[in-house]
């Protein structure tokens, strides 16, 4: 039997009863906002209050905002802080999840669930990622390990210049998932490296 | 990459706040438990103390070891066999410490003359009383108490 259940939050609701098991959360459809912070050089705790502060300043209520940080510099006293921030209401999930004896241990983004699980086949430290689930492209762009960016696309608009091509710029390498190859190569330029890996369904979850 | 978890702030803040109660129960139930066990190692040592400190006031020392006196019951058994064994038909041997008693046959005053002859020669002991028993027509016998010498 599973020990940790993997849920989107379209199938969040059928759950009958979690078990008490470890429960993963994948949030379809959100985009991620990424700003940097320079803060004063503190614990990590302090670190997390200090962004909590700041977000509050920017958002004024953050109860549906959620968020967390990476060091992306340290200079002397000062501190650079990549925090990546997602608009999403969790209350009634969570309560609904205690409620059936589930207990929350993360919430990812699909963007950011699939990167993980795929980690060990990128070879590269700066890249970009894109795949296609549920009639949505999901890009994520890494560099040096850090997540830069990512977007969010319909299916309908399709592979187009408009949507990648800018990225020429920013990554040398692009890993494809559930994307053919042929789709992305009449409007790349050969420098582009385009790298298939092995598809993936619903059953990821 | 780092794993980047977007748990609910206030979702943290509660388990962190959660564990913080723990750990705020466990301490207090910890100096509980430090303070009954300092309490009750404090008043047992007190009880001690004022126990040794009436022993001290009413000159009660605690009682000796018998050993010496089961040592000094063997000596004096060392010292009847190798003085008695096969010079008398002893019977009815007790000893006590340093006392011991024994009976001897008696039939006649020459036997008695023996008995003393070998109590002296030996110079182990001091007599404490010799007495004669059994019936007057029967057989008679001595019943000889000693005191070894230390």
């Amino acid at each position: 039997m599973k020990k940790e259940i993997v849920l989107t939050t379209a199938t969040a609701a059928d759950m009958l009863d979690y078990g008490r098991k470890s429960t993963t959360l994948v949030l379809e459809n959100e985009e991620i906002y990424i700003m940097n912070m320079v803060l004063p050089a503190a614990e990590k705790h302090t670190t997390w209050n200090m962004i909590k502060d700041e977000l509050t300043m920017k958002f004024g209520n953050i109860d549906s905002i959620l968020f967390d940080f990476d060091l992306s510099g340290k200079t002397g006293k000062t501190i650079e802080a990549t925090v990546y921030c997602i608009n999403f209401d969790m209350k009634k999930i969570v309560s609904e999840l205690k409620r059936k004896g589930g207990i929350l241990q993360g919430v990812y983004p699909l963007q950011l669930y699939v990167l993980k699980k795929y980690q060990k086949l990128i070879r590269d430290s700066s890249y970009l990622l894109a795949f296609l689930f549920r009639n949505t492209i999901y890009l994520a762009g890494a560099a040096n390990n850090m997540l830069v960016m990512n977007k969010i696309i319909d299916e309908s608009e399709g592979f187009n210049e408009q949507n990648f091509g800018y990225l020429e710029g920013e990554f040398r390498v692009i890993y494809l998932i559930n994307i053919k190859k042929e789709a992305m190569e009449g409007f790349l330029s050969h420098d582009f490296r385009i790298e298939e890996l092995k598809p993936f369904n619903e059953n990821i979850f | 990459m780092k794993d980047i978890n977007f748990l609910p702030h206030w979702y943290i803040d509660k388990k962190v706040n959660a564990c913080r109660r723990i750990s705020m129960a466990v301490m207090i139930l910890l100096v509980l438990v430090n303070t009954a066990l300092a309490y009750s190692c404090i008043s047992g040592s007190y009880k001690i103390y004022t126990i040794e400190k009436k022993m001290v006031e009413k000159d009660i020392r605690p009682v000796e070891s018998d050993t010496g006196k089961d040592i000094g019951a063997i000596r004096s058994m060392d010292v009847f066999i190798s003085d008695f064994t096969g010079k008398f038909d002893y019977e009815n041997v007790s000893i006590d410490g340093m006392s011991l008693g024994f009976e001897v046959p008696y039939g006649n005053k020459n036997d008695y003359y023996m008995l003393v002859k070998q109590i002296e020669e030996s110079g182990n002991y001091r007599v404490i009383s010799i007495s004669q028993t059994g019936d007057i027509k029967g057989a008679s016998r001595l019943r000889v108490k000693l005191e070894v010498k230390p």
